[in-house]
């Protein structure tokens, strides 16, 4: 009996060692009480993620504000519109344009003014007269390039911008001044016909532009 | 366990102050971006000068310019807001600032504040005829 006691004992103790290894490895689970540090842990990734976010919205609304309004392109168009007006009326060409044209100045003809804040000339303007039964343009890339040779071009202002226009054919740059075809046809008295091509170039990268 | 809790509810008041904190400068800095006088008046004198560059001689325009007015209200400036120099419109609504854009269509133009109601809402752009 005593041995059985003790041998009972001893299996006591051994299931008791046993179960301490096993508490010891596998800890019952209980959720803590205290759980400020988890909290802790918590709100310094929630400031964390606050920060990205805000840092973002503080970017974007930098970038954003502090770029000029762009309106190279409206005031390149409002260019064409009155050239357009100043060199055909009613689908007319304007005897002048026909007659004498090379020493024609389109500044002093359609009523622009080239001065600007800056010094340099901000501004270039071209019309080509094509003859409307020989006019011939390909689509190349997206982009019309007319193969035919004007029969008259007649150009004013900063000269310098025409490569500008070029190269925007290709890649449009910020910083680089903004041009603009329009195309139109028109009659002389003699009823040629012509197409008519006026572009339009406006620098004023300054004013419109972040730099 | 009180001191847990009071140690909790602390935590607590200071996460949402930051939280608030951090928010309000979030708020301030997108408002002063977007309603700043600079914008303003770099907006305003572009469109003016692209109505100008848009019209025809002998036309009347009215613009109103009720935030502009408030705006250099605002700042304390009491002068007139646009003015126009040779082709080049100006817009001040503050002492230290002001934006100048040129336009070129080559037309004689006045612009004054319309005083036909009581208070002033609007300023009237005439383009009188080419130069």
């Amino acid at each position: 009996m005593a041995t059985n006691n003790k041998g009972n004992r001893n299996q006591s103790k051994s299931l008791a060692d046993l179960a301490s290894r096993f508490t010891l490895i596998n800890p019952p689970l209980k959720f803590p009480k205290d759980r400020t540090g988890a909290d802790k842990i918590l709100s310094v990734y929630w400031f964390a993620i606050l920060f990205i976010v805000a840092s973002g919205v503080f970017a974007m609304v930098y970038v954003f504000y502090t770029s000029p309004f762009d309106v190279r392109n409206v005031e390149a168009d409002a260019i064409g519109n009155q050239i357009v007006s100043c060199i055909s009326q009613n689908g007319k060409i304007i005897s002048r344009w026909t007659t004498n044209q090379t020493s024609l100045k389109i500044r002093d003809e359609c009523h622009l003014d080239f001065d600007s804040e800056s010094n340099e000339n901000q501004y270039y303007v071209q019309i080509d007269f094509y003859d409307f039964k020989t006019f011939q343009f390909s689509i190349s890339n997206g982009t019309e390039v007319i193969s035919s040779q004007p029969l008259t071009t007649v150009y004013d202002g900063n000269a310098n911008l025409k490569t500008d226009c070029e190269v925007g054919e290709i890649k449009n740059y910020n910083k680089q001044s903004k041009c603009l075809e329009k195309r139109f046809y028109a009659v002389d008295e003699k009823n040629n016909l012509y197409t008519i091509k006026i572009t339009s170039a406006v620098r004023k990268t300054e004013k419109n532009a972040k730099l | 366990m009180k001191d847990k809790r009071g140690n909790l509810l602390t935590e607590n008041i200071i996460f949402i102050i930051l939280t608030l904190i951090f928010f309000s400068i979030l708020i301030l800095f997108i408002s002063s971006r977007t309603g700043g006088a600079s914008l303003m008046e770099e907006e305003l004198a572009k469109q003016i000068a692209l109505v100008i560059d848009s019209s025809k001689p002998r036309t009347i325009v009215k613009i109103n310019v009720e935030d502009a007015l408030a705006k250099a209200k605002k700042e304390n400036y009491q002068k007139s807001i646009i003015s126009v120099t040779g082709n080049t419109i100006t817009v001040k609504l503050r002492e230290k600032g002001g934006y100048s854009y040129s336009f070129f269509n080559n037309v004689d133009v006045s612009i004054f504040p319309d005083t036909s109601s009581l208070e002033i809402k609007d300023y009237v752009i005439t383009i009188n005829g080419y130069k």
